[in-house]
């Protein structure tokens, strides 16, 4: 007896099957994995679940019994709780109003929040959180804010709970903790859906995993039974290597340099504060830190998105301090943004014109007042071909390729103009594991040509495969900066959280 | 390949003209109530508009100015600039021209109309510059900008005309141009002029601006997503300028073809809302030239279509701008939809009524 039980489950929009006759099974009280590759269909399999999208065929039954999910809501009252990948809570309201948003506890027409806070106080003991209701959101942590999504579902009893790629923004630490929630969660008796491509964490806290590849179910099996090794295997369909191998780094000349960066907002605040790094020719140097500490104002700073009030940066010697981005395309350095949708890709251009934004006036794709449509399309082929993109009509809109293949349209665009230098912001997030097998691989391969790159991710085994120098951001400025090779992610794990001194640690902890 | 294309073409020609025939079956409804039969009705306006050689040419004469309006909004619109001044822009063009048509004296033909369009154009270009500025510089809203100069342009010619230019032949109008800055008719009883020409030579520029030039990808990733143009070095405050002044131009050259074509002075208050009509003509068009080219000569037939339809059917030529202001609130829906999801939405509470 399965929980969930979908049948000959199948999506498709127009012509193209998101899902094809999806026979997923999750049984009652256990963590299920979902893995699969970025545009393999996880994503489809669960909002049909939630009521988000509706199936084209196929049938879902919840505890034995078929069912028809039109909206979140009926899924709700069914038992299916979900927490999206983006956290959907109002951030100038408390824990406990947000919690409660759209079933406020009332007294006549006004809220009962003496009642509220005492109804999720005793929602957090029951599942043993350590959080504060009345904390506004905008002041907590990411993983509290995860932890809210988490409550307000538990709040509406679900029993399922699904959680779409949830370690994605957090720390070590942080992901540690939640899957010690997730296990508690577990012996409570509710059932948990995990979406994720991250391999060891489905190995450390699952039971059973799904893969799914190009929108059918490759296989279902128990996690005891095999190695990450194996399900990289199954989500790829040929053999991964977790870790790209890199040769000895030569090192050459600075290419480089930060001096003495500052960044003050109009209330004062530093959100830069005297950051200082040289990249040399033959490396990659990687930064790492919790998100939200500097490190994407350092990269708009950067790549021209945002003026420093104070310091300087060099370039081949030369001061390129506050260039805007057109010109600091033109010497040469390559730019992988934070923000794939904002700031790298137009979803709603086709993927020539994305793969020319940017280079847009050079001469490239034709004279200075006539684009050449053959050249546009000669790149677009042979950038698609080069960087193995897979794409459903090369004639079509980037907003249809899967989150992989549209960062490799922006790798593409950025590798293909030569650059000496490549600052790539988060080049892997939310992309799947063969696309960042394949990245990696050629920001290896640049630094290899003695070019090199400067790279910052959230993602700690990014840092430590692809980096041969770490610098570590603590709020807005450079708390420490350790060798690849020497570390270990407890050690990058602690400068993340603002502790120098490991005695510190052990004295209190 | 070829089939999903064209399922494609025919999907956003439907799309395209849903409103017109929403706002033509409402129509036919109020014609119906007024006791009048509207196939009867539409007929003779479809008649009066594309029959014969002279009513063709009165359609495409209706349709001169609005092309050219329709063009200047799209190329604003289409980079997310909401230029709402055509009209203020149009007027001090059409100005410019006449100015320079009755004073400058006897120059050969071809020269004085190029010099009284040129005019038009420098002086169109450069009254968007002000909005243009302002929006680049220090982020002031374009549309409110926009919208309170047309006062100024309007009641500026009015100025001129009735005091410093005046005619002095009772009615507000400036000194007649030179015949040398005629732009001459194609036959004695249409007045459909070089104007046409001109507009659909604007069209194919603004065509190939959009498709070839490195403005016209600019226009477009700004119209899309204005932080990527930003990112990827498209200087977006600059360019909000230049869009702003290319639409002026445009703009003040819709306002030349009217002086030279066919008023040949400048009258004040000449414009029955050509730069509004231009609006809905560039919503309709979707921001392509091509289809502003039709949405114009629609427009063409309803408006000269509309005093066939009074005259041969009694159905009133106001039921015309009924049918215009349907068309803008169908076009309002049909935003709703590609926005929002409207009509997925209508059909998923539909189909829940019906499963009960």
């Amino acid at each position: 007896m399965y929980i969930i039980e979908t049948k000959n489950l199948t999506k498709k929009f127009g012509d193209f099957t998101a899902n094809n006759k999806i026979n997923l099974q999750v049984k009652e009280g256990e963590i299920h994995a979902i893995v699969g590759e970025n545009g393999a269909g996880k994503s489809t399999l669960m909002n049909m679940l939630y009521g988000l999208l509706q199936p084209t065929e196929g049938e879902i039954y919840i505890k034995g019994k078929h069912v028809s999910i039109n909206n979140p809501r009926d899924a709700i009252n069914l038992g299916i709780g979900m927490v999206h990948q983006h956290f959907k809570l109002v951030p100038t309201f408390t824990i406990f109003e947000n919690i409660l948003l759209g079933d406020e506890l009332t007294k006549g027409i006004r809220i009962n929040k003496k009642k509220e806070i005492k109804v999720v106080k005793e929602l957090i003991e029951k599942y043993g959180f350590n959080i504060n209701p009345k904390d506004k959101i905008q002041n907590v942590p990411i993983g509290t804010e995860q932890r809210v999504e988490i409550l307000k579902m538990l709040y509406r009893n679900v029993d399922i709970l699904i959680l779409d790629e949830p370690t994605a923004v957090l720390t070590p630490q942080e992901v540690d903790e939640l899957l010690i929630s997730l296990n508690e969660l577990r012996e409570a008796g509710k059932t948990i859906i995990i979406i994720t491509h991250k391999l060891g964490e489905v190995k450390r806290c699952s039971d059973s995993v799904t893969v799914i590849r190009k929108g059918e179910i490759v296989d279902r099996v128990e996690t005891k039974d095999v190695t990450e090794k194996d399900l990289a295997k199954l989500m790829v369909g040929r053999d991964v290597l977790l870790q790209v191998e890199k040769p000895e780094a030569k090192i050459g000349d600075e290419l480089f340099s930060v001096n003495n960066l500052s960044v003050t907002n109009k209330q004062k605040v530093r959100l830069l504060d005297n950051v200082n790094f040289a990249v040399k020719r033959g490396e990659i140097l990687g930064v790492a830190g919790v998100e939200g500490n500097g490190q994407s104002q350092l990269i708009k700073v950067l790549t021209g998105l945002m003026k420093c009030t104070n310091g300087k940066v060099t370039y081949k010697d030369k001061n390129i301090t506050n260039y805007p981005s057109e010109k600091i395309r033109k010497l040469g350095i390559g730019i992988i943004p934070e923000d794939r949708y904002k700031h790298g890709l137009c979803r709603n251009m086709k993927i020539s014109e994305n793969l020319m934004a940017g280079y847009h006036d050079t001469d490239k794709f034709g004279s200075t007042y006539h684009y050449n449509y053959k050249k546009i399309r000669d790149n677009r082929d042979e950038l698609i071909n080069d960087f193995d993109i897979r794409v459903g009509s090369a004639d079509g809109d980037v907003g249809q390729l899967s989150g992989g293949n549209a960062q490799k349209v922006i790798i593409a665009r950025e590798l293909s103009m030569n650059p000496d230098l490549v600052i790539a912001s988060q080049p892997t997030r939310g992309v799947d594991i063969g696309s960042i097998e394949f990245i990696h691989k050629q920001l290896i391969s640049l630094r290899n040509d003695n070019k090199a790159v400067l790279v910052v991710s959230s993602e700690l085994s990014e840092i430590m495969n692809l980096s041969d120098r770490i610098i570590v951001m603590y709020k807005g400025s450079i708390i420490g900066e350790v060798n690849a090779k020497e570390t270990t992610k407890e050690e990058l794990g602690y400068l993340m959280a603002g502790i120098t001194d490991k005695r510190e640690v052990e004295n209190n902890g | 390949m070829a089939k999903i294309n064209y399922k494609q073409i025919s999907k956003k020609v439907f799309y395209l003209i849903l409103p017109v025939i929403f706002a033509f079956l409402v129509g036919a409804i109020l014609i119906v109530v007024s006791g009048h039969n509207p196939i009867e009705a539409y007929g003779a306006m479809f008649r009066g508009a594309l029959v014969g050689k002279s009513a063709l040419y009165n359609t495409l004469f209706s349709s001169t100015p609005i092309i050219v309006t329709g063009l200047a909004i799209a190329v604003a619109f289409k980079a997310n600039l909401f230029n709402m001044g055509v009209e203020g822009q149009m007027y001090l063009g059409a100005f410019a021209a006449a100015y320079v048509g009755f004073t400058l004296k006897g120059l050969p033909p071809v020269l004085h109309v190029i010099l009284c369009i040129l005019a038009a154009v420098v002086v169109g270009g450069l009254f968007a510059l002000i909005p243009g500025v302002l929006k680049g510089r220090f982020n002031v809203n374009e549309m409110v900008v926009t919208i309170m100069l047309n006062y100024v342009a309007i009641l500026l010619t009015d100025y001129l005309t009735n005091f410093v230019f005046y005619s002095g032949e009772g009615y507000a109008a400036t000194y007649p141009i030179e015949q040398s800055a005629y732009l001459p008719r194609f036959m004695k009883t249409s007045q459909l002029n070089w104007a046409f020409i001109i507009a659909l030579i604007m069209a194919c520029i603004v065509y190939y601006i959009f498709k070839y030039t490195r403005l016209g990808f600019e226009i477009k990733a700004i119209g899309h997503n204005v932080s990527f143009a930003e990112a990827t070095g498209m200087n977006t405050r600059n360019k909000a300028i230049v869009i702003m002044v290319v639409s002026g131009m445009l703009a003040g050259i819709a306002g030349a073809g009217e002086v030279l074509g066919v008023h040949h002075r400048f009258i004040a208050g000449f414009s029955p809302g050509y730069g509004w009509d231009g609006m809905t003509i560039a919503l309709l068009g979707k921001n392509n030239p091509i289809g502003i080219l039709i949405a114009a000569l629609f427009f063409g037939i309803l408006k000269n279509g509309g005093s066939t339809m009074e005259l041969m059917v009694g159905v009133p030529r106001s039921l015309i701008s009924i049918i215009q202001g349907l068309i803008i609130f169908f076009l309002a829906v049909d935003y709703l939809n590609t926005e929002f999801g409207f009509m997925s939405r209508l059909k998923l509470m539909f189909r829940r009524k019906v499963r009960g």
